[in-house]
């Protein structure tokens, strides 16, 4: 008895000394999701597609929640469409298109004169339409808002949008599909890039020829210094087949790309960019004084003036990741 | 007492010694990222020819690992088979050598990250169609030793193909049984596409090889395809009627064996027919029309018979003969047959020659004649008129008649071909002339022959000109000849089709109405694949 006592003490020594393992969070990279300081609100310009347009982009928090295009009249002939769920998003980019032929617009032209009078009545507000998309953007992110994976469908008007009776189709038809899956470095800047580029079959869709790519790039500091290209294909493993290096002039500025069978050159004057592609294209940008690009014009038919306002948007999105790292002078 | 207190003793001890004990298990510890397989929008279900190349190309990677660390295994399981590893890369390349199936086969794909051994699956399922349809089936041969076949499914010769959408595939017979066959092909005969049953015969001067049109499999041969074999396999004719009864004959050493092919029971040529008068006989070739019972022609006693189902060869009654009857049936000894086809009005045309009773061959310059005899349903004949005289045409008048290799016509027009060896003649029976309507052509080479011709008898459209000078449409079935050529100094075997007028009979004059497929060996026998 007089034993029982020391032994329970004894007892409770134990136990109360006694630590469970503690759970310890697993070391994890923080990254922080590159922003923008200014974001594209109007791009006013002319284009092989749109001919004379102007867009209106309109922003909730960081995100675009509307894109208005309107042409040389006024008249909005283009639109925007939003789905979005828990982390992933997708914008879709719309063109407003007649569902009749042109022989149908004349006689519903014909019928309308007759019925209030030439110049009592809006032939473009009678002729019905629909929306169709120009261009998809699906965006898959992180819980940290980086962006995991982007999907970029192009569509293309129908070749038989012209035409008319039976042979009047206004379907846009689906053109290629880019599918890019990002990988980042310790400084949240992509590192690998794995694309997925299907060129689709104008008749059926689902028909489609696959080419798979992947793109490595080597940072200094946060400046992109080379960009290795990789190609799979069917039967193999992803092969390195080309390099481009990036050169910067003294003034920190990148003045140069080069790779096999690719050369771009930056050439800088003021606010103007020259950017040179090949010896062949040209494209001449002018720059704010916060480096933002508010006009473009690229010689064959395309130019743009686009104003911006502070803050960071997703607008850049639609440009594909390795053409933003190609070209610096994007819409952001 | 003094053991109470040891034991307690050493309890203490023991308490005091294990107290604030500190539980590290759980500590240090990192997330492994997945290993990631993108297929894009790409289903996980494939449908492929078999002997067609099936490529899957998904992205696959590991965030933080390099690609070199990941190994890829591509294996493929199911109907039967033992799971074969199709290939070791990130993407799959493989031509797909597996047997067509209603049932798809389980291709699995194995991701390996070697840093952690961790392994990541992928399952598809891969239908495997065959590739083969109805078209032009030929043999040809590379070295006048062995042959192959080759299929052409095109515009002339399939339902439902565009003039861009013509495919020619050769050398099936080996990519499938891997192995020539042993001999020049003499013979070809399809019976009809997806019925069971269905067999592709081909016949040599020494062997007989019988394979599924389905897929090319190999079925049997030689003795192999007869209930008795019989030693020789030297072919001289195969023939199918897919009407009158359903029979598959195939002419060995002058014998005729038959093969009811619709049953699912016996697939082998029985035991060859003996004559209605138990007589001997030596056939040369055969005919089997479309609705009557099939005609062969015997060398060794100078008749005609009639292939009467799997039955006999019946012996044409003379005594039964119309007092004015252009000829005997079985008084045609001096004559061997060089050819046998259906003509107009249930006719059928038999081109006999005069023939040399030494060699029993074709007398250098013999008198050429075209045997007309009666066809009659197969069904209702209670007169016995199939086989029996209709009349004699003469064919020594026309041009170059001598020269001629091969005579064919259709059922539906009173018009005979005959081939020589660069020309095609036409010849109007109702106005007895004879018209070359077609050369070989001499721009590639100047000794380009003629191997075979043909009326094509399966699917298929052609166009020709119409009575406005308009192009027309129209099917081939019956309104085609097919002819093969061969260039040794090319060593290139060509097969080119040539439309018959409907209006005329005559062989269509526009070139670009004909059809041309090139790069064989040298074409030695054709069938149609219904």
């Amino acid at each position: 008895m007089k034993y029982i006592i020391p032994f329970i003490s004894c007892f409770l020594v134990l136990m109360s000394c006694t630590k469970e393992s503690e759970y310890s969070v697993p070391e994890e990279t923080v990254y922080s999701p590159k922003t923008n300081a200014f974001r594209a609100t109007r791009i006013t310009g002319t284009n092989t597609h749109w001919g004379d347009f102007t867009l209106y982009l309109g922003y909730d928090k960081d995100q675009l929640n509307s894109i208005t295009r309107t042409n040389a009249q006024g008249d909005t002939v283009g639109g925007f469409g939003m789905v979005q769920s828990t982390g992933a998003w997708s914008l879709f980019l719309n063109d407003y298109v007649p569902t009749i032929d042109q022989d149908s617009i004349v006689r519903l032209d014909n019928q309308l004169k007759e019925q209030y009078g030439a110049g009592n009545y809006s032939l473009a507000d009678s002729i019905p339409q629909t929306s169709q998309t120009l261009q998809e953007l699906s965006v898959y992110l992180y819980t940290d808002g980086r962006v995991k994976k982007s999907v970029v469908k192009q569509y293309v008007p129908n070749p038989n949008r012209y035409a008319t009776g039976q042979d009047f189709k206004y379907a846009y038809i689906l053109s290629t599909t880019t599918s890019s899956t990002y990988e980042y470095n310790s400084n949240s800047d992509v590192c690998v890039n794995r694309i997925m580029y299907d060129v689709h079959d104008p008749i059926d869709k689902d028909l489609y020829t696959r080419t798979l790519y992947k793109t490595e790039a080597r940072y200094e500091a946060n400046r992109i210094m080379s960009l290795s290209w990789f190609r799979a294909k069917g039967g193999d493993n992803f092969t390195e087949y080309n390099r481009y290096d990036y050169i910067y002039n003294g003034n920190h500025q990148l003045s140069g790309i080069q790779g096999d069978n690719f050369s771009r050159k930056f050439t800088y004057n003021g606010n103007q960019v020259i950017m040179t592609t090949d010896n062949t294209e040209t494209i001449t940008y002018e720059l704010d004084t916060h480096g933002n690009v508010v006009k473009m014009n690229d010689g064959a038919g395309n130019s743009w003036q686009i104003e911006y306002e502070r803050g960071n948007g997703n607008f850049s999105l639609f440009t594909l990741l390795t053409d933003r790292m190609l070209n610096p002078f994007f819409i952001k | 007492m003094k053991t109470q207190k040891i034991i307690l003793f050493v309890l203490l001890v023991t308490g005091l010694l294990s107290s604030c004990y500190e539980d590290k298990s759980s500590l240090n510890y990192t997330l492994i990222n997945p290993i990631n397989i993108e297929l894009g929008n790409a289903s996980t279900d494939y449908s492929v020819f078999a002997y067609d190349t099936l490529e899957i190309k998904p992205i696959v990677y590991k965030e933080g690992v390099n690609d070199d660390n990941l190994a890829f295994r591509w294996t493929i399981s199911g109907n039967y088979i033992p799971p074969t590893l199709l290939d070791t890369t990130m993407t799959l390349k493989a031509r797909i050598d597996l047997q067509p199936q209603s049932i798809a086969y389980n291709l699995l794909y194995e991701v390996l990250d070697r840093t952690t051994g961790i392994v990541q699956e992928q399952t598809f399922k891969v239908k495997v169609e065959t590739p083969f349809g109805p078209g032009l089936i030929l043999s040809e041969t590379e070295d006048d030793q062995t042959s192959d076949i080759s299929l052409i499914r095109a515009y002339n010769f399939s339902s439902g193909f565009q003039k861009d959408q013509d495919t020619t595939m050769r050398n099936l017979f080996s990519l499938v049984n891997k192995r020539k066959i042993c001999g020049v092909g003499t013979a070809i005969l399809s019976t009809t596409y997806g019925v069971y049953g269905r067999y592709l015969t081909i016949g040599t001067k020494t062997s007989v090889d019988r394979i599924d049109p389905f897929d090319y499999s190999y079925i049997d041969g030689n003795g192999e395809s007869f209930m008795i074999d019989p030693q020789n396999y030297h072919v001289s004719s195969l023939g199918f009627s897919s009407n009158a009864g359903c029979i598959e004959t195939i002419v060995i050493g002058g014998k005729l064996y038959t093969h009811y092919y619709q049953t699912q029971a016996i697939h082998k040529f029985s035991y060859y027919l003996l004559t209605s008068d138990m007589t001997d006989y030596r056939v040369g070739l055969s005919t089997q029309p479309e609705w009557a019972y099939g005609l062969c022609f015997d060398e060794m006693n100078g008749r005609f018979l009639e292939i009467n189902g799997t039955k006999y060869l019946r012996v044409m009654n003379s005594s039964k003969l119309e007092p004015n009857a252009a000829f005997d049936p079985n008084k045609l000894q001096n004559f061997t047959c060089r050819a046998m086809f259906s003509g107009k009005n249930n006719i059928s045309h038999n081109i006999l020659q005069e023939k040399d009773p030494a060699t029993g061959q074709a007398k250098p310059n013999g008198k050429i004649y075209c045997y007309d005899t009666q066809q009659a349903y197969y069904y209702a004949d209670p007169d016995l008129i199939n086989g029996m005289p209709s009349k004699i045409i003469d064919l020594n008048e026309f041009p170059e008649i001598q020269d001629a290799l091969f005579f064919t016509g259709t059922n539906n027009r009173d018009y005979i071909y005959y081939a020589t060896p660069t020309k095609v003649y036409t010849i109007d029976l109702t106005m007895r002339t004879a018209t070359a309507d077609y050369v070989v052509p001499t721009t590639e080479s100047t000794d380009e022959v003629i191997t075979s011709m043909a009326v094509w008898l399966g699917n298929g459209m052609m166009n020709y000109t119409n009575n406005r000078g308009d192009m027309a449409t129209t099917v081939s079935n019956n309104n085609m000849l097919v002819v093969t050529t061969y260039s040794p100094s090319l060593k290139e075997g060509f097969v080119r089709t040539l439309p018959i007028s409907i209006y005329t009979g005559r062989i269509e004059q526009n070139k670009d109405y004909y059809g041309l497929f090139r790069g064989f060996g040298k074409i030695t026998a054709t069938t149609p694949q219904k």
